[in-house]
């Protein structure tokens, strides 16, 4: 189902210094066997990120259970570092050092991944499809050429944003909520760069730090600067207030929401909380097929998901966006392993990462897996999508992130 | 929430509320409603429990479900087996949120839940433990459920209990055993297929649950707070139908009838829905009356002569508030010393046979 380039078989799998050579020394790999790393909060306050890594183990499984990856099963350890980068830096060494992981696999955080980056680059451990959009992973590829992150730019997204409210909305009057991190700063620059001259139309900002209670007071601040334009750049905790106390606030701006708060159960609790016309017409932008929606139901992509979602994990959220995410890095991750050729090396596996051309089923169609040694940008594209009769449904053509 | 959360000896409580007769109260509230699928005697079909908890009511430590006797439960499954599905909402102190949970219901061994079960259900090794999978944007908390057969004292409330118990919610944030998110459960329904046999003899069946709730803000059980509620199921629930004809030379009139019942009682102001057509399968709607004091109903009509008609009933009834009626005769204040506070009549959903008339 999916392929590299034709290119790369011919002519980068020729490079790879291992090729065909003694997997016997490659760490992490045996003759029956593929061991992958990974950290993420398993516990803790933020383990609603959980299901990326059990999403990602259940098809790993699902491929053991076909035969492997060229006669190998994949064994995928995950940590659990309860989102704290201290403990990815100590449990990645273990994985590293003792576990002798073959590669680090869709660790998460962009602190994190940050946190680990010049040690396993030292180590020149592949640190392969990092969840994270953030310009310092895609960018500095020049200086850590063993880390690829997955995600969009957060500054493609936020320029989308910028370009749709010109082109729709051009003398919107806009007010931004914004985490006051990386990840926030982030959009908030592309959203700049999207609306290029519009850009004094931004009547007022606010940010919030991620362990703040609530947003009340900045959602308050934002609606008297009289805007009729909100974008919100924050997590799913803090979008679902937002909506929410913008909705109690009688505030009926445009509403446009970043992809990172599009799983299903954010507008499930919004309504809950603030009726069900709230949040509806909200545009953000999506790259993953949402299983929920029913006109997806059908999709091969969707299929797949929901067989092994029932048989790996049959307790746990198969409405959870972030299960089908999990799949969706794995599916690459395997890929990438078919590629690396039969006798797989940390090199070869890098050079696979870098020289990817794939259909991934579990994405939207439209929206290719795609990679080069100056493109560490994996998911180039996305969809706009808009909140309608219950979903969130694609508009118009992909556009590019990168 | 989760496995083994504390539960501070609660749901243990029938001996020890003995102690607490009388004990000032809390105007808390919540409602039990049962019923299977379908309503019929000797049935081994779904069963679903639908609990309720305002929000105003204090966050509740433990909450006992006694099976009347004359039920009998298959609790055979192997763990992991599915057995059912729940839907529930809960009220995060820390969002200032109500979020909906929803997923499975499965079983697991006994044997994994030793110190929970002892804490909430009083027993080491519970008959089953059923895990209530509650799930929201990938976040599951499994609750548990201990299913035993009673003994002593309280059999007189019931042949098994259902134990389930919940951490404080309202306690301050770092507290051990404070709830995920402090949440504060406001409504759970819970469907478990093939595991109730309703009982062979018809009759209304009193469903007693206790509710235990915490101090509000303390974390510590107020078992002078205990309070009942009761679901009053009534089987069989039965629709019945009857059609009769005056024939005439090109039309002929027709008369249906029947009656609405729950365990024998009639079932009154209930709209009711008859169809009719020239076949089982092709009927569209003729009339809807309502049930009178005494659960009957009929309607009239014409139909063409020398025609074969078929009829068919349907009537359904929502969740009905009982309480003035069925918390006549409450336990005694030693087990319930905040009284009984509410009692339901469980949604009722009949369909009649079909019967055919020629005119």
């Amino acid at each position: 189902m999916t392929r590299v380039l034709v290119a790369l078989a011919a002519a980068a799998l020729l490079a790879v210094p291992a090729a065909g050579a003694r997997s016997v020394d490659t760490p992490g790999v045996t003759a029956t066997q593929i061991v992958l790393g990974g950290t993420g909060p398993l516990t803790g306050a933020e383990s609603q990120y959980q299901p990326v890594l059990s999403g990602a183990q259940a098809y790993f499984s699902y491929v053991n259970d076909h035969g492997g990856v060229l006669g190998r099963k994949i064994e995928y350890k995950v940590e659990d570092d309860q989102y704290d980068p201290a403990q990815t830096v100590s449990l990645t060494q273990k994985l590293v050092e003792q576990d002798n992981v073959f590669a680090i696999f869709n660790s998460i955080g962009t602190e994190h991944a940050l946190a680990v980056r010049d040690y396993l680059n030292q180590q020149k451990v592949p640190q392969l499809f990092v969840g994270t959009g953030a310009a310092t992973i895609a960018s500095q590829h020049k200086q850590y050429p063993w880390t690829i992150g997955l995600l969009p730019s957060n500054l493609g997204e936020g320029a989308i944003y910028g370009h749709q409210i010109v082109a729709t909305k051009p003398n919107a009057k806009i007010a931004v909520l914004y985490e006051n991190d990386e990840y926030g700063q982030e959009l908030l620059a592309g959203l700049k760069r999207g609306l290029g001259a519009h850009v004094k139309q931004i009547v007022t900002t606010q940010s919030y730090a991620l362990l703040d209670p609530t947003v009340d007071s900045q959602v308050q601040q934002l609606k008297a600067s009289g805007a009729d334009t909100f974008v919100i750049f924050a997590l799913p905790k803090q979008a679902i207030q937002a909506f929410v106390i913008a909705a109690k606030l009688g505030w009926k701006p445009t509403e446009y929401v970043t992809s990172v708060s599009i799983d299903p159960a954010v507008m499930q609790i919004v309504h809950l909380n603030a009726g069900a016309q709230v949040g509806v017409g909200a545009t953000s932008t999506a790259f993953l097929r949402d299983p929920t929606n029913p006109t997806l139901a059908g999709s091969p992509g969707v299929k797949l998901y929901r067989q092994i979602m029932q048989k790996y994990l049959p307790n746990e959220d198969w409405k959870a966006v972030a299960h089908i995410y999990g799949m969706m890095a794995a599916y690459t991750m395997v890929d990438t392993l078919k590629h690396a050729g039969k006798n797989p090396t940390r090199a070869s596996l890098l050079n696979a990462a870098t020289h990817l051309n794939e259909i991934n089923p579990f994405l939207l169609p439209g929206l290719p897996i795609s990679t080069s040694p100056s493109n560490y940008l994996p998911l180039g594209k996305t969809f706009l999508v808009r909140y309608l009769h219950g979903y969130w449904n694609v508009l118009g053509k992909p556009l590019k992130t990168s | 929430m989760k496995r083994g959360t504390r539960t501070a000896l609660v749901a243990a409580a029938i001996g020890a509320m003995l102690a607490f007769a009388g004990g000032a109260f809390a105007a808390n509230t919540g409602t039990v409603a049962v019923w299977h699928t379908p309503m019929v005697l000797g049935g081994s079909s779904s069963t679903t429990i639908h609990i309720t908890l305002p929000q105003a009511t204090d966050p509740i430590a433990a909450i006992n479900i006694y099976v009347p006797a004359g039920y009998t439960l298959n609790t055979s499954q192997a763990p992991g087996t599915n057995i059912g599905s729940v839907d529930a909402a809960a009220f995060s102190h820390d969002n200032n949120l109500t979020l909906p949970l929803s997923g499975t219901v499965t079983t697991d061994a006994p044997a994994n839940h030793v110190a929970d079960s002892t804490a909430c259900a009083r027993t080491a090794t519970s008959a089953a433990v059923w895990i209530l999978n509650l799930s929201v944007a990938g976040q599951t908390i499994a609750l548990p459920l201990y299913v035993n057969p009673t003994a002593g004292a309280e059999q007189g409330l019931g042949a098994y209990k259902l134990s389930i118990c919940l951490p404080p919610p309202d306690v301050p944030i770092g507290t051990p055993g404070r709830s995920a998110n402090g949440a504060q459960v406001l409504d759970a329904k819970f469907t478990v297929n093939g595991v109730f046999t309703t009982p062979t003899a018809g009759g209304i069946l009193r469903w007693e649950s206790l509710f235990t709730p915490y101090n509000p803000g303390q974390g510590t059980v107020n078992l002078a707070g205990t309070f009942e509620t009761r679901s009053l199921v009534s089987l069989p629930v039965n629709l019945t139908l009857a059609a009769t004809v005056k024939k005439g030379k090109k039309t002929a009139g027709y008369t249906v009838k029947g009656k609405f019942s729950e365990g024998g009682v009639p079932v009154s102001g209930i709209g009711v829905t008859i169809v009719r057509g020239p076949s089982a399968s092709r009927l569209t709607k003729v009339a809807s009356p309502q049930t009178t004091a005494a659960g009957t109903f009929s309607a009239t009509g014409k139909v063409a002569a020398k025609k074969t008609t078929y009829f068919k009933a349907t009537a359904s009834a929502g969740q009905r508030d009982f309480t003035a009626q069925g918390c006549v005769n409450p336990l005694p204040a030693t087990v319930a010393p905040a009284g009984c506070v509410s009692a339901t009549l469980p949604p009722l959903s009949a369909t009649s046979i079909v019967v055919k008339v020629k005119s």
